[in-house]
């Protein structure tokens, strides 16, 4: 069996490192921060991050089989580009780590207020450290279970659709928002996760020419969801109530009642678990080969060990929903800044390779 | 190795994760349903009843009432756990039921108090009462309360007699600037909850209510009606004549016409379609102009009831009807501003067709 | 006939030393009979006047064949130099020691004549006869099921496999027992590489001895401490034929009437013969019936641990006063009350395993009197976790494999703990750990959660459903099948 990750599997894994606990804010991130019709932003923002990705899709065409690393060190000597890497393998562990604090601590909203945050972050940290030791293949593997198993959230929308009306989105666009650009770097940090593909390369099956396609099938995936959900959210809640409910997608689930279930949101919020440790994993991945690349001495197999505890000490302190936020800004920040600049950087020096070459 | 490294990882932190937060089933008092009421005692002006099902055993339906006094809904939550040797928890309540008073009030508080308390869900009913919310709640019914309020209340409404209102729709409502919120409204006569008709409110204020027959006319202009009847009463000579309306659909259209830049009037045309079930009138109706002056008949009727109802809601100030909302389509969004929402209703004139079928009349001509 | 042949055993021995100082014949006899020295079951007869001494072992061959094929011409035979009945073709010439070891091992006679050693086969197959396999009953379909020999095996499995192309290696496995392993495959279709793959992993086994097909697939398993099994295996020859057919290799063990099916996906131990003899659409059904079996087998009692005991505003208003009534007696947190009664089940069907069909019968009564009335109306459980726990040990039943459904049953266990000091999220957590346990598993280098992840499309015809036999038109990708077209 050949083990290499499946344009299928790549679409999954895009669309699953995308999607995160975002989600559950941004129907009122776009409330608040696009006015009326904000959920019309995602579609904007969305082609935002579709020409980012077409920035990586012309790294991927010219980069003749290399991988990031070597069409980096084809130029640079790696002496230079290790304080980098560590750099980029620090900003993106931490990210991770924000996200998965953030994840247990809206838990701790819902449930286990009483439980201590440690305890429960560290359960998630260890089952991010269990799968981020395997390798790729499995990884991909074990995304496109948790896939199958949270898709169907999407369809509970189909409950919302008596409770919606189209009177509630008003006819107005854009209009009582803040329109900074803090709300830009919210939205599109929820469509972050599609950059790891550069890292990908090499354990991707390239039979097929067109493999590309499939890092745009997840965004399209991970875009569909978004909108939908935004636009049933703008729909079944009035506009200034949206701006007042912390995470409106959870109080969207949490009105699903089924005959057999009240409540359900208890178990789906849990499930969404398993999203979360998928982005967590796949930075907290990128970032173990970029630290194996920056510090190739150390041994591989306390990568991972050594980039949770520094992120973890790091990101000791933050431990209240309204500190987390800030950080969660800069490093989202921080991240898309890499999306964009990096496969600009790759394309410069792939370019600056080729004026030398030829 | 990092399978059980992983693996005792976990078993350690989990036991001492878990634990602080368990609710045990059987060590929980599980409130079903809660009323508020406006008092004038010292110690708080919130009156708070819940009303707990007996658990302890599976034969016996006994309830348990509990009444505290407080300032806010967590207070009281605070105070009837002292009243209890278990632990008071709130996420089975089924139904709120506003007193009064307190509705007259402003219901703000408690309303979005339970929208933040994550243990309640959005679907908690909210009632109405016509007097002390806690008289509702103590009505001796079988099985318990809760319940009981709660199957009244989907049956009432599957029927489309009154709206199906939930703390999320009641918010939502209360949001959004072109609706207000409307809520069933309930009251005990003879030792048994009746149910009176729809509690109109405006913002966050009981205002006025309709009875029940006007109730079910507001849900026709409201939104689409799936099954439900009517019984009409029209004077006829010296006789008054009943028509049972029984009808399977009815869709309403709100048009907007505006003069100008200005909003000119609103049109609410309900169309109609069902069958006549009963008829006291001296003439049979078999011919196509029988029916249709029947149909006529009914159709007027049922305007004239409709023009009563946005009546009230003029002067009363408030838009049940989202009629706000189709203004809000048809204007741009600095004439939608500087619009005086207030006096909305009150300055527009609405008009009512209703456009009534009768498919058949039933078994006999 | 018996009394002769110990009598002759007895003057046997006393010929021994004699004849073993008479040494006319070459030293292969003597070496021969030095390696079985103190195996008193061993059979040595001397024909002097024919030169002709002839060695076996006494329960291992068939008194019969003993008499019409060897012993009657020995007695007819009148001259040495006139032994024709040794170029019959059921003798076997032989000088080699090794193999004139392992035939008297495998219940042949060794006939020394002339520094030469003639191995005959009259082995007494004593047998169990071809019955259905209890483990893997059909109601529709073959039913006969494989025996303890290989060698009926093989001959079930060539009967239905009618082929050229259907190719068996034998390896030996085993310092000590020297039994045999049987691999098949049909080439042109199992791809070879998988195969030299399965051979290779076979022969580098180091143990003294292999008792059952079981035994051996832990062994060759690429995760030897995963908590499921790796490999499937069957006891029906239809079964059998139908994974040959498909591409997979088969290893067939000598001694065990479970052959071994390489590579098994997950999902592989959830389907049954039936699946395929019933009409397409009811074997859907019961395929279906039979995941969401292994859905509430899994995790109803978790569930019910975990809404009793975080998530109380799950429960519909109309169950809830049965469950808090039910539980309102019972003294035990629901974590221990589940595990309790979980347990005492597992004691139960432990006991119902081992005891005979009569005394099980008790077992049942027994179990079902205490467990049902007696604990609940003491007080002990609540009678809403009765009925949980038995519908997860019921559908426990419904999965096919046995194997399979046990080790279902243990990560049963722990999801009930982690529900019980998690609720909800606990499940969510253990069934992560599945998932990721699960999907890095691999079965002779097989993914194991195929068709699943990776996705196959393809393979979803007989997946989840089992869909009509003119939409199963290429076989399925997981033993990278050479031939992927089926009908060639």
């Amino acid at each position: 069996m050949s083990e290499k990750i499946a344009p299928f599997h790549l679409a999954i894994l895009i669309y699953m490192i995308q999607s995160g606990v975002t989600l559950y804010k941004l129907p009122r991130m776009l409330a608040v921060n696009f006015g009326t019709n904000g959920w019309i932003m995602v579609l904007i923002v969305s082609f935002v991050a579709g020409i980012n990705i077409f920035l990586i899709s012309l790294v991927n065409r010219f980069r003749k089989g290399e991988s990031v690393f070597e069409i980096m060190e084809g130029l640079i000597p790696r002496v230079v580009l290790a304080p980098f890497y560590i750099l980029l393998a620090l900003i993106w562990s931490i990210l991770a780590l924000l996200v998965g604090k953030d994840y247990i601590l809206i838990t701790q909203v819902l449930a286990f207020q009483n439980s201590s945050l440690l305890l429960l972050y560290s359960i998630v940290l260890i089952l991010a450290f269990y799968l981020v030791i395997k390798d790729m293949y499995t990884i991909s593997k074990t995304t496109t279970i948790f896939f199958f198993l949270t898709i169907w959230m999407t369809f509970l929308l189909i409950y919302h659709i008596p409770y919606s009306s189209v009177m509630r989105l008003t006819p107005f666009i854009f209009k009582d928002g803040t329109h900074s650009i803090r709300g830009w770097i919210e939205v599109y940090t929820a469509f972050l996760g599609f950059e790891l593909v550069l890292f990908l390369f090499p354990y991707i099956d390239e039979k097929k020419p067109k493999w590309f396609l499939s890092v745009y099938v997840g965004h399209v995936i991970t875009t569909i969801v978004y909108t939908l959900i935004c636009l049933v959210s703008f729909m079944y809640y009035s506009f200034e109530q949206l701006k007042l409910i912390s995470f409106p997608v959870l109080n969207l689930i949490a009105y699903v009642e089924i005959e057999l279930i009240e409540r359900i949101e208890s178990l789906v919020f849990n499930l969404f678990l398993m999203k979360i440790l998928v982005t967590v994993v796949m930075y907290l991945w990128a970032a173990k080969l970029l630290l194996h690349r920056g510090m190739p001495s150390v041994n591989e197999k306390w990568l991972a060990p050594i980039l949770i505890l520094v992120a973890f000490f790091i990101t000791f302190r933050v431990d209240v929903v309204y500190e987390l936020a800030p950080w969660l800004l800069i490093f989202g920040f921080a991240a898309a800044g890499i999306a964009i600049g990096l496969p600009i950087l790759l394309l410069f020096i792939l370019w600056i390779r080729r004026m030398r070459n030829g | 190795m990092d399978r059980k490294t992983v693996i005792w990882g976990i078993f350690a932190c989990l036991l001492l994760a878990g634990c602080n937060d368990q609710k045990v089933i059987e060590d929980l008092a599980i409130i079903s349903m809660m009323s508020f009421d406006q008092t004038d005692d010292p110690t708080g002006d919130l009156k708070v009843t819940a009303s707990f099902p007996n658990l302890t055993s599976e034969t016996s339906n006994e309830e348990q009432i509990i009444e505290t006094i407080a300032n806010s809904k967590k207070e009281a939550e605070d105070l009837l756990s002292s009243k209890t040797k278990q632990q008071v928890v709130n996420g089975q309540i089924h139904s709120i039921i506003l007193g009064e008073r307190f509705a007259r009030n402003g219901v703000k508080s408690v309303i979005s108090s339970m929208e933040r308390d994550q243990e309640i869900g959005s679907q908690v009913k909210v009632v109405v009462a016509d007097q002390e919310g806690t008289e509702i709640i103590r009505t001796e019914v079988v099985p318990d309360i809760g319940s009981y309020i709660d199957k009244m209340l989907k049956t009432e409404s599957e029927k489309f007699t009154i709206p199906e209102t939930d703390i999320h729709h009641f918010s939502r409502d209360y949001y959004d600037d072109g609706i207000d919120p409307i809520a069933p409204l309930f009251r005990k006569q003879d030792g048994r909850i009746v149910l009176v008709g729809t509690a109109l409110f405006r913002n966050d204020r009981y205002v006025d209510h309709l009875d029940l027959i006007q109730s079910k006319i507001l849900m026709l202009l409201l939104s689409k009606v799936e099954r439900s009847e009517l019984t009409i009463k029209m004077a006829q000579e010296e006789k008054i004549r009943n028509v049972h309306f029984d009808y399977v659909t009815s869709h309403r259209n709100i048009n907007v016409y505006k003069k100008g830049r200005e909003v000119d009037h609103i049109k609410i045309v309900v169309k109609m379609r069902g069958s006549v079930l009963e008829d006291t009138g001296e003439e049979s109706i078999s011919s196509t102009k029988e029916i249709h002056e029947l149909e006529r008949l009914v159709a007027r009727h049922i305007e004239h009831k409709a023009e009563d109802i946005i009546e009230i809601l003029k002067e009363n100030q408030t838009d049940s009807l989202g009629l706000g909302q189709y203004i809000r389509q048809s204007l741009s969004y600095e004439e939608w501003r500087t619009l005086d929402k207030e006096r909305l209703i009150e300055t527009t004139p609405v008009s009512v067709e209703v456009d009534v079928t009768i498919k058949d009349t039933g078994m006999s001509q | 006939m018996k009394r002769r042949t110990t009598k002759l055993l007895h003057k046997l021995k006393e010929l021994k030393q004699e004849a073993v100082e008479k040494d006319h014949s070459a030293s292969l006899q003597k070496q021969v009979i030095e390696n079985f020295s103190g195996c008193d079951d061993l059979v040595q007869r001397t024909f002097p006047e024919l030169d002709i001494t002839i060695i076996y072992f006494l329960h291992m061959v068939n008194e019969n064949l003993l008499e019409m094929d060897l012993l009657v011409p020995i007695y007819h035979a009148s001259d040495e130099t006139k032994l024709p009945f040794l170029k019959r073709s059921n003798f076997h010439k032989t000088d080699d020691e090794k193999k004139v070891i392992n035939g008297i091992l495998n219940g042949e006679a060794a006939v020394f004549h002339q520094d030469h050693a003639y191995l005959i086969n009259i082995s007494g197959p004593k047998q169990r006869e071809i019955q259905p396999s209890e483990t893997e009953t059909t109601i529709t379909g073959p039913h006969e099921g494989f025996v303890e020999s290989s060698e009926i095996n093989l001959s079930m499995i060539r009967r239905r496999v009618k082929s050229a192309h259907l190719k068996i290696n034998e390896i030996p496995v085993g310092e000590v027992s020297k039994g045999s392993v049987f691999v098949l495959h049909i080439k042109g279709i199992a791809n070879d590489e998988v195969v030299g793959d399965m051979i290779n992993r076979i022969e580098k086994i180091e143990i003294d001895a292999v008792y059952d097909a079981h035994m051996l697939t832990q062994l060759i398993e690429d995760q030897p401490n995963a908590l499921f099994p790796q490999f499937m295996l069957r006891e029906r020859p239809d079964a059998i034929a139908a994974a040959l057919v498909e591409g997979k290799i088969v290893v067939v063990v000598d001694g065990s009437p479970a052959v071994i099916i390489s590579p098994s996906s997950f999902f592989d131990f959830f389907q049954t013969g039936d699946d395929y003899y019933q009409r397409w659409i009811t074997g859907t059904a019961t395929r279906l019936l039979r995941f969401g079996a292994f859905i509430i087998t899994i995790g109803f009692t978790a569930l019910y641990v975990s809404v009793t005991t975080f998530q109380y505003e799950m429960i519909p208003q109309s169950l809830l006063t049965t469950l808090a009534g039910s539980r309102s007696k019972v003294p035990f947190n629901p974590l221990y009350e589940a595990l309790i009664m979980e347990i005492t089940l597992e004691f139960l069907r432990e006991a119902g395993a081992r005891l005979p069909t009569k005394v099980g019968q008790t077992i049942g009564i027994v179990g079902g009197i205490v467990i049902g009335q007696a604990a609940v109306q003491a007080g002990i459980t609540s009678n809403v976790l009765i009925i949980v726990v038995a519908s997860s040990a019921i559908t426990s039943f419904v999965v096919p494999s046995y194997v399979m459904s046990a080790s279902i049953r243990l990560a049963r266990f722990g999801l009930i703990l982690l529900a019980g000091l998690l609720g909800n999220l606990g499940i969510v957590i253990g069934v992560i750990l599945l998932v990721i346990h699960l999907s890095s598993l691999t079965s002779a280098g097989a993914p194991y959660l195929a068709p699943l992840s990776p996705f196959f499309r393809k393979d979803w015809v007989d997946f989840l459903l089992r869909a009509p036999y003119s939409l199963m038109k290429t076989r399925p990708a997981l033993p990278r099948s050479s031939n992927k077209k089926r009908k060639q």
